[in-house]
């Protein structure tokens, strides 16, 4: 039985498209935060469905594409130099710090491993008490909990041989960042349904109401996420600038509590540099002091970038726009040009999730 | 505004996106093989074929599947099946393997044993001898317990050789069975930490008999390529490319058991990227889809054989995936590895 078949539903796409072309009289541009919706609506076509008036910008809710690149340098030369066995997410694999990428590591002799799940990096180190092993832990609030569990998993086991490289972000400073700008024309945010699943959404109403934009929690599936566009559109046409839920299948408003409870034990929040953005205040995790035998950062060597080796870095690359919504992958003057999934100049053009890739893969050729 | 940079990563050493079947391994073999061995690009296929009066087709096939034991076969099947679905691919009746043997030191002969047995039995099915081969030995650690090396020879019986520069407009699309099950199979049992059983066998299996049931009726298909790393999307964007035609594909028309899509769905996975080691896409004429269809169906592994999509005018050189929603979207060739999402 296929669950998510009545969330693809063409059917029903098209009658929510026939409404939101029925009720939107005025442009609009609105923002879906997250990579996985990018995704979606580039693979599903979606924007072909949309009044031309409607744009949709794509957010920097890509987790590999806002991991800085002096992380990834200090995830490699660990691996590289310490002989440490990197565990990582599949999808940060080719993404390059200015050393290169895990995929190259790997090619280099390092022991890199793809993980499914942090506790599978846990129980690596556990069976092999002679290895040192790290586990990247990147991502946004939705990958905190199962990675907050890897540090909780550590601590119960004592593990000397295990530390996690955390690099976390956060959703909510970074759409006030987004709102700050002068430039910014985001008139609405579809939420990313998986990091409210986790937080819920109550942290939205004071960003709502101070910025008097519309917010609307949204899922991953065609169905779901025109939904999502139709409840923000009817704000926008009614001048509301309320936070809505259009995934109760899945979201809370207060989200999950455990995993919350969870996150507030093992990690708090600092400043966090985004890759193509710069540091934003209050926009990460970090372990706490009670676990800090488990920090890589703090218990393990650090890694100082030689900044004089600049000289090969790609400066052109513009991804740090594509990431605010600024433009628009095609915009690039270097899109499909000098930059390609083969050849990518930004991190936005590496991950599947990232605006630049998905541009390229679902739709690059149809461009005349 | 901050850049955000990027350095030019290595190029000068292969990654594994270099095995992975897309466009890496097209970047490697047109960069490196097609100038050292003067082969143009008309000759860059799986099989040739040779021979004056009997023509004679010749394949080679290497297998470096970890683990060597999986649902629905091991490394013998697959080194069986492989090479002799290259030969069936370009209308070649298998005759005669040959195969080279490279075995890690610490491997049982139990092991041996069983993928030998396999081998052979998948090589009968095939209707194949196996008459050579070569046996090395790497030390402990420089192996994955076992690789294989295999040739294929084949006898040619169609009155044309297939190929993607037969295609024309109006040549209709057949895929003969469900995809992906292979490349799932794989994924479910890769370093045991996927976190799921996948109830899912491998596709492996030969296809010259569905291949020869359709030559013994007459219908000659202008184009045929077996699905597999890269998946039905890399065949159809490299019809595209090398017929300079269009190539549309119904996405909602591909067959897929739903336990491949969940895993797709939990993974991230695009289904139509994944490999298939029993699966082949044909060009047909229009009037013949129905007859090949019913005779690809008599075989269980042909059971879910469905047309697909066709070869048009509009979109040259690119292959277009039609949705549902009336909405389309490209398929170019795999880039990278298949890589599980983060989230």
């Amino acid at each position: 039985m296929n669950l998510l078949a009545p969330y693809r539903d063409a059917q029903k796409v098209q009658s929510l498209a026939a409404e939101l072309a029925r009720i939107s009289k005025k442009p609009a541009a609105i923002m879906e935060i997250c990579g996985g919706q990018t995704h979606a609506i580039l693979k599903y076509g979606l924007e072909q469905l949309l009044p031309k008036h409607i744009e949709l910008l794509h957010g920097p809710g890509c987790p590999v594409c806002v991991t800085p690149a002096s992380i990834l340098d200090h995830a490699i030369w660990l691996c590289l130099r310490h002989n440490i066995t990197l565990c990582s997410f599949g999808d940060m694999l080719r993404v390059p710090g200015q050393l290169g990428s895990l995929a190259w590591a790997k090619s280099q002799g390092g022991d890199v491993r793809i993980v499914y799940s942090p506790l599978d990096a846990v129980e690596f180190a556990r069976q092999n008490p002679e290895k040192k092993v790290v586990f990247l832990a990147i991502g946004f609030e939705t990958t905190a909990p199962a990675n907050a569990l890897a540090a909780r998993r550590a601590k119960e086991l004592q593990l000397q041989n295990f530390w996690l490289l955390v690099s976390h972000v956060l959703v909510p400073p970074a759409i006030c960042a987004l709102l700050e700008s002068p430039e910014c024309r985001i008139q609405g945010f579809l939420a990313a349904g998986h990091v409210c699943t986790v937080m819920g959404f109550q942290e939205y109403q004071p960003i709502a109401k101070k910025y008097k934009v519309p917010i609307v929690v949204t899922g991953f599936e065609p169905v779901d996420i025109f939904r999502g566009i139709l409840q923000c559109i009817r704000q926008i046409e009614a001048g509301l600038a309320e936070v809505e839920n259009a995934y109760e299948r899945v979201v809370r408003p207060e989200g999950n509590p455990t995993a919350k409870a969870l996150i507030e034990e093992v990690f708090e929040v600092c400043d966090r540099e985004w890759r193509g953005i710069g540091i934003l205040p209050k926009s990460g995790f970090r372990l706490r002091d009670c676990y800090a035998e488990w920090d890589a950062s703090r218990k393990l060597p650090t890694f100082h970038q030689n900044s004089t080796n600049n000289n090969n870095l790609s400066t052109h690359c513009r991804s740090g726009e594509v990431l605010q919504g600024k433009i628009k992958p095609p915009d690039c003057p270097f899109f499909g040009k000098e930059c390609t999934p083969e050849n990518p100049l930004g991190a936005t053009m590496v991950s599947s999730e990232g605006a630049c890739a998905a541009y390229y893969t679902y739709h690059y050729k149809a461009k005349p | 505004m901050t850049s955000c940079p990027l350095p030019f990563e290595p190029k000068d050493t292969v990654t594994m996106a270099h095995g992975a079947g897309g466009r890496h391994t097209f970047r490697l073999i047109q960069n490196i093989f097609a100038p050292a061995f003067h082969l143009s690009s008309s000759q860059l296929s799986d099989s040739a074929i040779v021979g004056d009066e009997e023509k004679w087709a010749i394949s080679t096939d290497a297998h470096v599947v970890s683990p060597l034991f999986f649902p629905g076969g091991d490394i013998g099947t697959l080194a069986a099946n492989g090479t002799c679905n290259d030969l069936a691919m370009v209308g070649a009746e298998p005759k005669w393997l040959a195969v080279s043997w490279i075995l890690e030191e610490g491997i049982t002969f139990d092991t041996l044993n069983r993928i030998s047995q396999s081998l052979a039995a998948a090589a009968a099915q095939n209707g194949a001898t196996i008459i050579a081969g070569d046996t090395k030995v790497v030390p402990k650690g420089k192996g994955d317990g076992l690789y294989l090396s295999s040739a294929g020879f084949g006898l040619h019986r169609m009155p044309f050789i297939p190929s993607p520069s037969r295609l024309k407009p109006g040549l209709e699309l057949i895929i003969s069975g469900d995809i992906g099950r292979h490349a799932i199979a794989i994924a479910s049992l890769r370093d045991n930490s996927i976190g799921f059983s996948a109830e899912i066998a491998s596709d492996c299996c030969p296809l010259w008999p569905l291949v020869a049931a359709l030559l013994n009726n007459s219908l000659y298909p202008a184009a045929m390529r077996d699905c597999t790393r890269g998946g039905l999307a890399t065949v159809l964007a490299e019809w595209a490319e090398e017929s300079n035609l269009g190539m549309e594909l119904e996405e909602e028309a591909v067959p897929l058991l739903e336990p491949v899509r969940a895993a797709c769905d939990l993974l991230g996975f695009d289904p139509l990227y994944l490999a298939c080691e029993g699966r082949f896409l044909l060009a047909i004429e229009k009037e013949k889809v129905e007859d090949t269809l019913n005779l690809l169906r008599q075989f269980p592994d042909g059971k879910m054989a469905a047309r697909i999509g066709r070869v048009t005018n509009a979109n040259p050189g690119r292959a277009v995936a039609r949705q549902p929603y009336g909405t389309e979207r490209i398929l170019d060739r795999l880039s990278g590895e298949i890589l599980p999402r983060i989230c």
